[in-house]
C-alpha cells in the first residue's frame, strides 16, 4: 500500500504548504520541528505520600503502609484474610520479590496459574503522586498479563519510588537508554465500567480490587 | 456503517418520543456534565492547560507529515509494521490481510472509533473471521446489532432490561441460562464470557488515543482493562488510528492526558493508561509477537488544508455532546452515523458528504456550550457555520430556504423599507396577541407553533426604542 502512503503524504504536504512532499526524514528532523516541550505541571500543597495514598483511595483502591520489605508477606496475608481469599498467590518472577519469605502461602508461577490467578502480586517501577498512579512495565520478569488477569491485583511501591508527575516517569524511562518496554502501564484503581445505565461497577475485565502495599522504609 | 444522516429529521423525531432514551439523556447533566465541572474546577491549571494543548496541537498539525514519518521510522526500528490507508475500505483490506497472513481466526476488538468509521467488524466477518467486541458497551451493541450512540459511552441508550434480554439470549450458548437483572450480575456474566474470548484470541485490534513519534508507541486509555487484555494476550496486536493522532513527545501525551479524562468522565486519569511499543521483546514474559499500526486518512489530510483544520485537534473526549442541548434531546443515533453531537456534525459531512449529512450542521442553536467545554478549544459553532456556508454555496439547501434568505437579506439591507415594515408588523402582532400574550398559531411558522407558543411582541422594535432613548425621550 505504498501508493496510499505517498498519496496521503502528498496531500498532507500540500495542506501544510510545502512545495514538495516529504517522504523520508533523517532521525532528528522530528525533534527539530518539535523540541521537547515544557508543559504546565499541576502543583499541590499536601505532602507527597499523603496525596498519593488519598488519590488511590479516591478511586476505590486500598493501601497499606509497611516499614520494610520483610513485612510484605504479612501484609498480603492480611489482605487475603480481609477479603476471605484462598491462600494461593501468583507472584511476579521479579528478582526484587525473590527474597521474600511467604510462610503460609502457596505460590504459583506457571502461565496456567496466571490465567486463573485470584491474587497477583507485582513490584512497581514508580508511583505517580499527582494522580495516585502505579507504574508497571513488561519485561523478562514482568508479565503484563498478571496485572489484568488477576481478580485481585497487589502492587508493591517503595516510598523512594514516588515521583511527582508523569513527566518524571518519562525521564525514568529515558534513563534506561534503550527502547521502551513493550508495555508501560499506569494503573490507577481497579477495573471498572459504567456502560450499563451509567452506574459504576468494579471488575469489568481486569482486577476487581487493586491494593497497594507502600513500603515506607522508615519507622514513624 | 451505512450512513443514515439523510434521515436526520425523522430519526430525531423518533428519538424524542423514545422514553428510555430520554431517561438516559436526562442523566447526562447529573453524570458527565457535573463530573467534568467538578474535576475541571479542582485543577487550577485547567484553563492554562487547554490553551497550551490548543497551541501545541496547532504546531504539530503544521508539520504533521514530519511527525508521521518520525513515528513510522521509530515503529519500524523496533520491529513493528506501519500501514497506510486512504479510507475505511483500504483499512479493512489491510487488517484482513494481516489477520489472514498471521493465520488468525479469532479476533478481539478494543473500543475504537476508527473501527466504527471503517466498518471493520462487518468487513472482517464477511471475510470469514470471528470478531468479538470486548468493551462492555461495544459488546452490548454487537449483540443488538446497533452502532454507538456516544463516543465514550457507546451503549448509553440501552436500558438494563434490554441488556438483560440480550445477554439472556446470547449467553445460552455458553451454558448461562438464567436471566440476570442486576448490573453486577450482568457485568460478571460478560466478564466470564469475554474472558474466554481473550484467552482464545489470535489477534487483538485496538484503537489509539495518541501515537507518540518520539518512542513509536501508541497510548490507550480505558477503565475496563479490555484494551490491555486485547493488546497483551493475542499473538498479533493491530492498532487502527487516524493520522491526526500523532504527537511528537511523551510530554505532549501527559499534557493531553490531563485534559482527556477530566473532559470525558470527570476522572483525573482513567484506571488504565497504557503505552504499547512494538512487539514483545525476545525475552519478555508475555506480549504479542507481531505489532501492526494501520494509519487511516479518510478525509483528514484534506481538512488539514481547508477551514476545518482545527477539527483535527479533537481528542475524542465527548464533552461537546454531553453539553449539547440538541444531543441531549435526540441522542446519538439520530445523527445517522458513527460520530454524534457537535463534533459529529462537523466530521460527518466531511466524511460521508454534505449532500448526505447537510442537515447535521443546521441542527445547532449556536449556543456555544460545546466550544466552552472543548479541552482543545475547537471553535465548533464556527465550523458548523462553515458547513452552512458550504451548503448554501453548493446549492444543497432547499429553494424555499434560499429564496427566503435572499429575500430577507435584501430587506435587511434596505432600512428605508425594513424599519417601517417591522414597526407596523410588531404593532399589529402586539395588538393581536395582547389577550394571551402569545400565539398558538402563526402563518408560515407552524414549525415553531406546532410545539410551543410564540410570545407576542411588546409593540415596538428594539431599534425604535433605541432611537427614542438616543433622543432622550424616555
Amino acid at each position: 500500500m505504498s501508493d496510499a502512503r505517498s498519496a496521503i503524504l502528498e496531500q498532507v504536504a500540500r495542506a501544510v504548504g510545502r512545495k514538495n512532499p516529504v517522504t523520508q526524514i533523517n532521525e532528528n528532523q522530528g525533534k527539530q520541528v518539535a523540541p521537547k516541550p515544557q508543559h504546565i505541571r499541576p502543583k499541590w500543597s499536601e505532602p507527597d505520600v499523603e496525596r498519593f495514598v488519598q488519590k488511590l483511595k479516591n478511586v476505590q483502591a486500598t493501601v497499606e503502609t509497611v516499614i520494610s520489605d520483610t513485612e510484605i508477606p504479612a501484609a498480603v496475608q492480611r489482605f487475603l484474610d480481609n477479603h476471605n481469599l484462598p491462600a494461593k498467590i501468583s507472584v511476579s518472577p521479579d528478582p526484587r520479590l525473590a527474597n521474600l519469605i511467604w510462610p503460609d502461602l502457596v505460590r504459583v508461577t506457571s502461565w496456567q496459574a496466571r490465567r486463573e490467578a485470584v491474587v497477583g502480586i507485582a513490584p512497581a517501577e514508580a508511583g505517580v503522586v499527582e494522580t495516585g498512579s502505579v507504574l508497571l512495565v513488561s519485561g523478562q520478569t514482568g508479565p503484563t498479563s498478571l496485572n489484568f488477569l488477576s481478580e485481585n491485583h497487589i502492587a508493591i511501591v517503595h516510598r523512594e519510588q514516588l515521583v511527582a508527575h508523569m513527566e518524571d516517569v518519562w525521564e525514568l524511562l529515558r534513563l534506561r537508554n534503550e527502547d521502551l518496554p513493550r508495555t508501560v502501564n499506569f494503573i490507577t484503581g481497579p477495573s471498572k465500567t459504567a456502560d450499563i445505565e451509567q452506574k459504576i461497577e468494579y471488575g469489568a475485565h481486569g482486577p476487581k480490587r487493586f491494593h497497594v502495599i507502600l513500603v515506607d522504609g522508615k519507622k514513624n | 456503517m451505512q450512513p443514515r444522516s439523510r434521515d436526520f429529521k425523522a430519526l430525531s423525531a423518533k428519538s424524542m418520543k423514545d422514553e428510555s432514551l430520554q431517561g438516559a439523556l436526562r442523566q447526562l447533566e447529573t453524570g458527565f456534565v457535573r463530573a467534568r465541572r467538578d474535576s475541571a474546577s479542582a485543577l487550577p491549571e485547567f484553563e492554562a492547560l487547554r490553551d497550551q494543548a490548543r497551541d501545541r496541537l496547532d504546531d504539530v498539525l503544521a508539520n504533521l507529515d514530519i511527525h508521521l514519518l518520525a513515528y513510522e521510522q521509530k515503529v519500524k526500528s523496533q520491529g513493528g509494521h506501519v500501514h497506510w490507508a486512504r479510507d475505511g475500505k483500504e483499512l479493512c483490506e489491510i487488517v484482513s490481510k494481516i489477520c489472514h497472513d498471521a493465520e488468525a481466526k479469532k479476533i478481539i476488538r478494543g473500543k475504537s472509533m476508527i473501527g466504527e468509521e471503517a466498518g471493520l467488524n462487518e468487513a472482517l466477518e464477511s471475510d470469514g473471521f470471528e470478531v468479538m467486541e470486548t468493551d462492555l458497551g461495544e459488546y452490548i451493541l454487537q449483540l443488538s446489532k446497533e452502532g454507538p450512540s456516544h463516543i465514550i459511552a457507546p451503549a448509553i441508550h440501552k436500558t438494563k432490561d434490554e441488556i438483560s434480554d440480550l445477554f439472556h439470549e446470547a449467553h445460552k450458548a455458553h451454558g448461562l441460562t438464567e436471566r440476570q437483572s442486576e448490573t453486577s450480575a450482568l457485568v460478571a456474566e460478560a466478564r466470564q464470557v469475554l474472558r474466554q474470548a481473550f484467552l482464545n484470541a489470535d489477534a487483538g485490534i485496538t484503537g489509539a488515543n495518541f501515537l507518540i513519534a518520539e518512542t513509536g508507541s501508541n497510548i490507550i486509555v480505558t477503565n475496563e482493562g479490555n484494551g490491555d487484555l486485547s493488546c497483551t494476550l493475542p499473538r498479533v496486536h493491530i492498532v487502527t488510528a487516524a493520522i491526526d493522532k500523532v504527537i511528537p513527545t511523551l510530554e505532549d501525551a501527559s499534557l493531553l492526558l490531563r485534559l482527556l479524562a477530566r473532559s470525558a468522565t470527570g476522572q483525573e486519569i482513567t484506571a488504565y493508561t497504557t503505552l504499547s511499543t512494538g512487539p514483545k521483546h525476545p525475552d519478555d514474559a508475555d506480549g504479542p509477537e507481531e505489532y501492526h499500526v494501520v494509519l487511516i486518512d479518510n478525509g483528514r489530510s484534506e481538512m488539514l488544508g481547508n477551514e476545518f483544520r482545527e477539527m483535527l485537534r479533537c481528542i475524542r473526549c465527548g464533552a461537546c455532546m454531553n453539553h449539547c442541548p440538541v444531543y441531549g434531546n435526540i441522542g446519538g443515533h439520530a445523527y445517522g452515523w458513527v460520530y454524534p453531537g457537535p463534533m459529529g456534525s462537523v466530521l460527518t459531512p466531511l466524511m460521508v458528504g454534505l449532500d448526505e449529512a447537510g442537515n447535521l450542521p443546521n441542527a445547532c442553536t449556536l449556543n456555544g456550550r460545546c466550544q466552552d467545554v472543548c479541552p482543545v478549544r475547537i471553535p465548533l459553532p464556527g465550523l458548523l457555520k462553515a458547513h452552512r456556508v458550504r451548503e448554501f454555496e453548493s446549492r444543497l439547501t432547499s429553494s424555499l430556504v434560499r429564496y427566503g434568505l435572499a429575500g430577507w437579506a435584501w430587506l435587511a439591507r434596505n432600512p428605508v423599507i425594513y424599519h417601517p415594515l417591522m414597526n407596523v408588523s410588531m404593532r399589529v402582532m402586539a395588538v393581536l396577541g395582547r389577550r394571551r400574550g402569545a400565539f398558538r398559531w402563526m402563518p408560515f411558522a407552524s414549525g415553531w407553533t406546532d410545539v410551543r407558543d410564540l410570545p407576542a411582541p411588546q409593540g415596538s422594535t428594539f431599534q425604535s426604542i433605541w432611537r427614542k432613548r438616543e433622543r432622550g425621550d424616555s
